[in-house]
């Protein structure tokens, strides 16, 4: 039986080894019928968008960064071809047309948080608007981190203002990337018939260092709100500058690449 | 006799056997004996770059039509570039018929490798770094006449004003040429990406316009300043003793520096080429400047910071 294997494997490699054996050149005759081209030529078009590409600087932790990269283009007549010096031959396309290339230039640190650095250190005030009558007060609750007093609660009594100065507020410093909850709840401590029980209006507003408003919840007509927050970790991102691109090129020619051997260098 | 001819045949089994041998593993032998050459043999090679990937441009251009670039510095004034054209040197220009211009040939093509250098400083410290090497060709070097590998560049700069004047400023390089630039950079170990180079720019033609375009046509004024045969040779940094180095500060400004020279790389800095401006021919509109050569120019330390501007 072993007998029986070792020769029919034997038959195997050798049959493969025949098959090898009947590769036949295709002649003159048949090659005539064969028609080639000389290299490849390409039409493309593109439509690309990356969020961002950055380069370290290790081992510090700054970067170069490209963001919000949009490339909208197209381009006809480009090829590739191989030349009798055995270069590889781009040529370039006889029309690119660019709708849109752009891209914004930042350098930037990565979220580590220097607390000795003020640059690196956010804080938001949280304003409570609940427009209530004298009787009323509002609680607000915040989940995910905690107030700058070390509380996540924060009271007070209603406030009937239409700015954002007149309200109560409390202050939120951020350090690290935190998902916060704040609801809001207006709170009717009057039974009384002089209390309307208008309990009509909630209103949460967080507000950054230049005053700009974050994010908001609540209107006219709601006794509670509640607001889920992301607060970015503190990156400091610094603009450059944006540099966009549009229009059409018409172009001619070809680059080549090619091995160069040992360059002759005199420098 | 017998004996005699079996011990010679012994032998000479024995030493075919051993000449086989020899031929077999020698080979073996000679690659196992391959040994990277040291510093200081390798200080004895010159005028060699190792193997290289070339390129060469071959009767390129490039002219734009509606072109805008915009660079937008956030300062409310974006600057605004409208038209482009890259073509073979005298060429008609752009707007006619054009064609390409040449850039290296396959004897001395633009060329990127891996470059290792050492030097032996002043106190007798060997300095050695590899570094990747981006260069364009050799050419005839400084000042080539030649318009082989020549180009015409253009670029239309426009700045519209709120009053709906615009300023346009053309920035024209006929017969253009970079033959003999090189940059070779490398991680440094501070971080940050360091570099050395030299920039060898070389152009018939530089011309500044400036035109300051009105509602009315007929008030529209302009600037032309031209300089003709200009030549401009800048060694940037030193590879082993004087690294230019670009790096981001704490404060996440930009820094560039070029390493100040110290007692121990005087001597090799003083030794080295100095850069040089020449200009042959200078105008400002129909008032001539005449010729202005700047020799010598040498950068013992050059400290470039950004600051944001409040």
């Amino acid at each position: 039986m072993t007998l029986i294997k070792a020769i029919l494997s034997h038959s195997i490699l050798l049959f493969s080894t025949f098959i090898f054996a009947e590769l036949i050149p295709v002649n003159e005759k048949a090659l005539a019928n064969v028609s080639g081209q000389a290299g490849i030529s390409l039409d493309t078009t593109v439509d690309l968008t990356i969020g961002n590409i950055s380069y370290q600087q290790r081992p510090t932790d700054s970067y170069f960064m490209l963001n919000d990269i949009t490339a909208r283009y197209s381009y006809v007549g480009a090829t590739i071809d191989v030349t009798e010096q055995g270069a590889l031959r781009f040529g370039l396309p006889e029309t690119l047309h660019i709708d849109e290339l752009s891209f914004g230039l930042y350098n930037s640190k990565t979220a580590t948080v220097d607390v000795n650095n003020p640059d690196d250190i956010q804080t938001y005030t949280i304003y409570a608007d609940t427009l209530g009558n004298a009787y009323d007060g509002f609680t607000l609750n915040i989940s995910g981190t905690s107030l700058d007093n070390g509380s996540t609660k924060f009271s007070g009594d209603y406030v009937n203002s239409a700015t954002l100065e007149g309200n109560r507020n409390t202050k939120l410093t951020i350090e690290e990337a935190t998902d916060i909850n704040i609801s809001l709840t207006s709170e009717d401590d009057c039974s009384s018939f002089f209390c309307d029980n208008a309990e009509d209006y909630a209103h949460i507003v967080i507000v950054d260092e230049n005053g700009n408003i974050v994010t908001q919840a609540g209107q006219s007509g709601t006794n509670n709100t509640s607001l889920n927050y992301s607060f970015a970790s503190p990156i400091n991102n610094h603009f450059l500058m944006n540099v966009t691109l549009t229009g059409t090129f018409k172009m001619g020619g070809a680059i080549e690449m090619f091995g160069a051997g040992n360059v002759a260098y005199k420098r | 006799m017998n004996t005699l001819l079996t011990v010679s045949l012994v032998i000479f089994k024995i030493f075919m056997n051993y000449l086989l041998s020899l031929i077999i593993f020698i080979p073996l032998s000679t690659l196992a004996e391959l040994i990277p050459i040291d510093d200081s043999g390798l200080s004895n090679v010159d005028g060699q770059n190792g193997p290289a990937i070339g390129f060469i441009w071959d009767d390129v251009y490039a002219t734009g039509e509606n072109i805008k670039l915009t660079l937008d510095f956030d300062s409310g004034i974006p600057l605004v570039f409208t038209d482009f054209y890259w073509v073979g040197h005298d060429s008609a220009r752009k707007g006619d018929t054009v064609y390409g211009g040449n850039v290296g040939s396959y004897d001395d093509p633009f060329f990127l490798n891996i470059q290792e250098e050492s030097i032996t400083l002043t106190d007798g410290e060997n300095l050695s770094r590899t570094t990747l090497v981006t260069a364009f060709p050799e050419g005839t070097y400084k000042g080539s006449d030649l318009d082989a590998g020549k180009m015409d560049l253009g670029a239309l700069m426009t700045l519209e004003h709120a009053s709906g004047n615009t300023d346009e400023t053309w920035l024209l390089f006929n017969g253009m040429h970079l033959d003999g630039t090189y940059l070779k950079s490398w991680a440094p170990e501070g971080g940050g990406l360091a570099m050395s180079g030299e920039l060898n720019f070389h152009a018939d033609e530089l011309t500044f316009q400036t035109a300051t375009v009105n509602a009315a046509p007929s008030n529209n004024s302009n600037t032309a300043w031209q300089i003709t045969g200009f030549d401009l040779y800048l060694p940037i940094g030193q590879t082993l003793y004087q690294p230019a180095t670009l790096t981001i500060s704490e404060e996440q400004q930009v820094i560039f520096e070029i390493a100040a020279v110290n007692s121990n790389t005087a001597a090799a800095f003083y030794a080295a080429p100095t850069g040089s401006v020449r200009a042959e021919n200078i105008s400002l509109n129909d008032w001539n400047a005449g010729t202005s050569y700047i020799e010598g120019i040498q950068l013992q330390h050059l400290k470039v910071q950004t600051h944001d501007l409040n």
